[in-house]
């Protein structure tokens, strides 16, 4: 009995998967090395709002070619 | 066998992509932060979003005279339709609520909608230094070039901005 489940995975991260995701809907981005951008290396939060999380992990940055966004930072609560 | 008492420490399984747009802010942060306020009818699986306002500073107002980006939010779940908008050092960014690994994605309509906000925050942030600079250039005189030239200070962006923040 076979598994529908390939034994072969690519690993990817989670830029690359949010890439994946954006060329699904037609935007094209290309995903960056981590901590390779300046929105990295700062506070991801103005602490304005009340309540923004405290322990964050950076999970990378991808750059959006074309659209008024510059570049989207994915990031993990924890 | 399994912990009972799993130690609650280490990432969890809630995701958030953050739209930067790379607009420094050096006038007050106060008017780029905005965030939603949904009216729902129904609860739980049933709940639906019947209206949106943007609440917060300056950039409220422009957002909310956008009635076409209004109704694309509308359309939204009660989830995608939460989107704080919040100026950084290093930017402006747009972003919704934490999804875990399997929700964590975006739709051509959700990113539509962030990448519109985004057209009104450079739009924003456009209109309003070039007021500032010609302002600054009628005030100036001829003495005061040398001035001119120094570097500006300016103050980090960090708590709630009270009186007389920068």
């Amino acid at each position: 009995m076979h598994d529908t489940e390939s034994e072969t995975f690519v690993i990817k991260t989670m830029p690359e998967k949010f890439s994946d995701a954006l060329n699904e809907i037609g935007v094209s981005s290309i995903p960056k090395e981590i901590a390779t951008d300046d929105v990295e290396h700062d506070d991801y939060y103005s602490r304005v709002f009340s309540q923004t999380t405290r322990m964050i992990t950076n999970k990378g940055c991808l750059e959006v070619k074309g659209r008024n966004i510059d570049v989207i930072q994915i990031i993990q609560k924890g | 066998m399994q912990d009972p008492n799993p130690l609650p420490w280490g990432a969890q399984d809630r995701f958030q992509a953050h739209f930067i747009v790379r607009n420094k802010v050096t006038e007050n942060p106060l008017d780029y932060t905005a965030r939603t306020i949904l009216s729902t009818t129904g609860h739980f699986g049933s709940k639906k979003v019947t209206s949106i306002k943007w609440n917060g500073g300056k950039i409220a107002d422009v957002l909310n005279s956008d009635t076409s980006l209004c109704e694309m939010i509308t359309n939204q779940t009660p989830n995608d339709a939460i989107i704080s908008v919040e100026p950084t050092n290093e930017g402006i960014r747009i972003y919704g609520k934490w999804k875990n690994s399997f929700e964590f994605g975006i739709s051509k309509e959700l990113f539509q909608i962030y990448d519109t906000v985004a057209q009104h925050l450079k739009k924003f942030t456009g209109l309003t230094s070039s007021s500032v600079d010609s302002k600054q250039e009628s005030e100036i005189k001829p003495d005061d070039v040398k001035e001119k030239e120094k570097p500006i200070k300016v103050s980090k962006i960090r708590g709630a901005m009270p009186k007389g923040w920068n």
